[in-house]
């Protein structure tokens, strides 16, 4: 599987004028969308990780420190104002929740309490496991440089471990793509989040990624037929919020005859995302002539999770933000494929290679694996940011999501 | 059966011949009319059903001619213009079909491809050649086509109404094909409209359908061929249940009206029969010798003057029998008389010649004085026991007692006398039924058994014979049966064997069967003679207990 992925670690965002930093002010933000789930595990759009960031702390950022005392133990260091066991009882819900992101876990054989530290022991060499613990997906909630004092208000903390915010406040306005533009160009918003992008706009990171999951019942030549009957540039330009890009298949494949009697599938997808939404419509015309007669049925997030944990579904539209390190995105391609002994079988191996060679082959692995996998990538999604003037120091992660808690106003 | 019941059922009969004729008339006449109305408000109503198809088609008619017009679908042909078209054009139709409420709008190319469609988002980019179709007809024609949608259980087709307009935009042409669909919203409005249950059919599918289709229904029908036939069942039942609330009232009028009639008839024959019932009653006391009977009830007219009649004649009936009876009875007296004094006389003569006999032999001192004094004694006491006998028995006839009633056994009555008679010449043979009961004085019935038996026994006295004892019963009545087979009663004498001296024995008094008879009259039954072959049969008859 082959990826169209910008990794930009803190890169700053131009659009702003340099200042010297100074507290205080509300930040405006304008959200062109509604953010379905506050869960972190569940929380992975490029929208819902940004909010959670603001009230919630990946587990490689300060105030945490993590350090690897041996080859095969990662420790955590927990500031006294959290707990360790709090951290504890996070990683070990990551691992046992039907979520994919229990394979950025996978590696470790066992979480426990040390003081002040957490501890993972590891079943064989990961030295990507300190960049797994920077997903979004293992943020310790309560554990951001804000609170939310209510619905769209978030207060700074001031006695954040990491050092309180240099704003006073952040208010969120969820709204329509109308809304939201009007609301920035008529500078009553700051920031502006899901508008289109504009054609000169930074590349930005697209690392929420859409994948068609197929179960192993299907006749044998869906995948063909799937590959000739959708164009994933048409996906990606018409039915897909920008910025956006296909997943290209690797190999042509020939289309084959149609089915005959019909066969009836019921595909499954999120009922919270608008482009599954409507990912799920064009699947539905697009299979059609090719004698599969596509029932959609939409799911809130957590049922959709949990089918896809039991394997309980013909067709599901599946979405994950993929990990910053190929080896930990491989782990988890895997994991979503439900491919566990592929998993068993390459990734021990892959941790025993230093990190270029790691990086390069689990590329390699993504390729030669994914036409194995009942899994057909469609595309990847990023986050479109409209930054005003005022904003200073907006720096993103290496997901390309902004990181707001280092924000501050400069003068008008 | 009795008048009164002839005059109420003749008054029933006649309501009933009334309501048979009225109500059935009256019903036919009112199903006519009921089904008269309920066509003209199905009429009614499919012309509202079929302005309403009218009308939507129109509408999108209109929706149409002003979008090919608009501003907005000149944006979109030139957005369908640019290469690469913009992202936005695949949801284009969709908003500029939500604005103008249309349900069906495509944008097709001049290949029929489509570049953007509004009921189906997904269709994006596929050639449509349904539509294109529809291109090829007239701008003003309405189209029934089956159009594409997305559904819950995959692509579905759906039945449409939809018109083409073409979009020039430089040198490219694009249409816009767009329109209403008949389905779920059409068949709730026709059914809100007409009342009727709406079923939208295509082929053999059903596409959509208002409710279940009622048991009795009339059903018509709009056709949008080839696509699709919407079907209006008018429920029948309302009207089913007129009729029948209106039969249930024809029937429960027409039962008061009968019962009615029946009370009515009932009074008035009453009123009719009673004086008739009364004269009837007053017959029949009088016949049953009742003759102070008369009728004392308020009449009027020819029923009146009947009552009068009957109460007059009653009364010179009653007068004239009491002279008859007082005639008869002086009669009767003076029959008795004449023949007491016949039957005192007869044995008076002897006696006076042989005492004159022995006068005229005692004066002339006649030696055969002694000898005749010896026969004329005989003679003479002989003939003062039959006066004797005579007296005894007329004495008896005279003043009969009253019975003393106790239940008794007649079959067991007449084997006790039976048994007193030995057989020898005379046989005697009993055919008993047992436990035949009776109210009667013992010693008078035993007499009357006696007397028959004997009477039985007397004429057979030189010939010999058999004497039959028979009794039985019925219900009613307890009889008695004594047969022999003597010579019989004479003709000439058969009617009056039961008056007093009337005998066919010498020697006899002739009061036997007359006390006898009387003493059946006086246990309120009756002595007969009946007819035989051979010999003479005797019948007592008495109330059975």
């Amino acid at each position: 599987m082959r990826r169209v992925i910008t990794l930009a670690l803190l890169v700053s965002v131009p659009g702003s004028t340099a200042s010297r930093a100074r507290y205080g002010g509300t930040l405006q933000l304008a959200l062109a969308g509604r953010p379905a789930e506050a869960d972190g595990l569940y929380a992975d759009t490029p929208a819902e990780a940004t909010l959670l960031a603001l009230t919630g702390r990946a587990l490689c950022l300060s105030p945490f420190g993590v350090t690897r005392p041996t080859p095969s133990t990662v420790r955590i260091d927990v500031p006294p104002t959290l707990k360790a066991s709090d951290v504890a009882a996070l990683l070990k819900r990551v691992q046992t929740e039907p979520s994919p992101y229990r394979a950025l876990l996978g590696p470790v054989s066992q979480i426990s309490v040390a003081g002040s530290a957490v501890e993972l022991k590891l079943a064989y060499a990961w030295p990507d496991l300190e960049s797994a613990l920077c997903h979004p997906a293992l943020a310790l909630p309560g554990a951001g440089p804000f609170k939310l004092s209510a619905p769209g208000r978030y207060a700074a903390d001031p006695v954040y471990a990491a050092g309180r915010p240099y704003l006073d406040e952040l208010v969120v306005t969820s709204t329509d793509d109308r809304g939201a533009e009007r609301l920035f160009t008529q500078r009553k918003a700051h920031l502006a989040i899901g508008l289109a992008p504009k054609p000169d706009a930074e590349k930005l990171s697209l690392a929420f990624a859409t994948a068609l999951l197929y179960s192993p019942s299907l006749p044998p030549t869906f995948r063909a037929a799937f590959e000739t009957a959708v164009d994933r540039n048409d996906l990606v330009r018409f039915f897909v919020r920008p910025p956006a890009a296909p997943l290209l298949p690797g190999t042509p494949q020939t289309k084959p005859a149609a089915l005959s009697p019909v066969r009836e599938v019921t595909l499954l997808y999120d009922a919270s995302l608008d482009d599954q939404r409507a990912v799920a419509a064009r699947l539905q015309v697009r299979l059609a002539p090719l004698g599969y007669r596509v029932a959609l049925k939409p799911l809130p997030r957590r049922e959709l999770r949990a089918r896809w944990a039991k394997g309980d579904y013909e067709l599901m539209l599946f979405s994950a933000l993929l990990p910053a390190r190929s080896a930990n995105a491989l782990a988890l391609v895997l994991e979503a494929a439900k491919a566990q002994e592929l998993a068993q079988k390459h990734l021990p191996g892959l941790g025993a290679l230093d990190d270029e060679a790691r990086e390069e082959k689990a590329k390699e692995l993504l390729v030669t694996l994914g036409p194995s996998l009942a899994a057909l990538p469609l595309y990847v999604q990023g986050l479109s940011l409209s930054v005003g003037p005022t904003v200073q120091n907006l720096k993103l992660d290496a997901w390309g999501l902004p990181r707001l808690d280092d924000v501050f106003l400069g003068a008008e | 059966m009795r008048l009164r019941t002839t005059l109420s059922l003749a008054f029933l009969a006649l309501s009933l011949v009334q309501v048979a004729t009225v109500v059935p008339f009256a019903l036919k006449n009112l199903t006519a009319l009921l089904t008269g109305q309920e066509q003209q408000r199905i009429d009614r109503s499919m012309v509202a059903a079929e302005a309403t198809a009218a009308r939507k088609q129109a509408d999108a008619h209109a929706a149409m001619s002003e979008l090919a017009r608009s501003p907005d679908l000149e944006e979109v042909a030139r957005d369908a213009d640019r290469k690469p078209p913009p992202p936005s054009l695949a949801t284009a139709a969709e908003t500029l079909m939500q604005k103008r409420r249309l349900q069906v709008l495509s944008l097709l190319d001049g290949n029929g491809r489509t570049l953007s469609s509004g009921h189906l988002p997904a269709h994006f980019g596929d050639v449509d050649d349904t539509l294109l179709e529809v291109t090829k007809h007239p701008a003003d024609a309405i189209v029934p086509v089956m159009v594409e949608l997305s559904g819950s259980s995959g692509l579905r087709k759906a039945p449409a109404l939809v018109t083409a307009r073409p979009v020039d935009y430089g040198d490219s042409r694009m249409w816009a094909v767009g329109g209403v669909l008949i389905g779920e919203a059409f068949a709730t409005e026709l059914d809100q409209l007409t009342g009727a249950q709406v079923e939208i059919v295509s082929g053999n599918e059903r596409i959509a359908s208002t409710g279940a289709r009622p048991a009795s229904a009339a059903v018509r029908t709009l056709e949008f061929p080839p696509v699709a036939q919407v079907r209006l069942s008018f429920s029948r039942a309302g009207m089913l249940a007129t009729e029948a609330e209106v039969l249930r009232a024809f029937l429960a009028f027409a039962s008061l009206g009968l019962a009615l009639a029946l009370l009515i008839g009932v009074a008035v024959s009453r009123r009719i029969t009673r004086p008739l019932e009364a004269l009837t009653d007053a017959s029949r006391r009088i016949a049953a010798g009742e003759l102070d009977a008369t009728v004392q009830l308020p009449a009027q007219g020819e029923l009146r003057t009947l009552i009068e009649t009957f109460n007059r004649m009653t009364m010179d009936l009653k007068a004239t029998t009491e002279k008859l009876v007082q005639s008869e009875r002086i009669a009767a007296w003076q029959e008795v008389a004449r023949r007491l004094a016949h039957e005192i006389k007869n044995p008076l003569t002897p006696i006076k010649m042989s005492l004159e006999t022995l006068i005229a032999l005692g004066k002339r001192g006649d030696p055969r004085f002694n000898t005749m004094f010896q026969e004329s004694a005989g003679a003479v006491l002989e003939e003062v026991e039959r006066l004797r006998r005579t007296v005894d028995e007329f004495s008896q006839f005279a003043r009969l007692p009253r019975p003393k009633l106790q239940r008794l056994d007649l079959s067991e009555l007449a084997a006790q006398v039976l048994q007193l008679y030995a057989p020898g010449k005379i046989t005697y043979r009993a055919d008993l039924q047992p436990n035949v009961a009776v109210d009667a004085d013992r010693d008078q019935l035993t007499q009357v058994i006696v007397n028959l038996v004997k009477n039985a026994e007397e004429s057979m006295s030189e010939t010999g014979g058999e004497v039959t004892v028979h009794v039985a019963k019925d219900a009613a009545s307890a009889w008695l049966e004594v047969r022999d087979e003597g010579a019989g009663v004479p003709p000439d004498q058969r009617a009056r064997i039961f008056e007093p001296y009337v005998t066919t024995k010498s020697g006899g008094t002739g009061l036997g069967l007359p006390i006898a008879a009387r003493i059946a009259q006086e246990h309120s039954g009756r002595l007969e003679l009946l007819d035989s072959e051979k010999g003479a049969r005797f019948r007592l008859t008495l109330p059975a207990a």
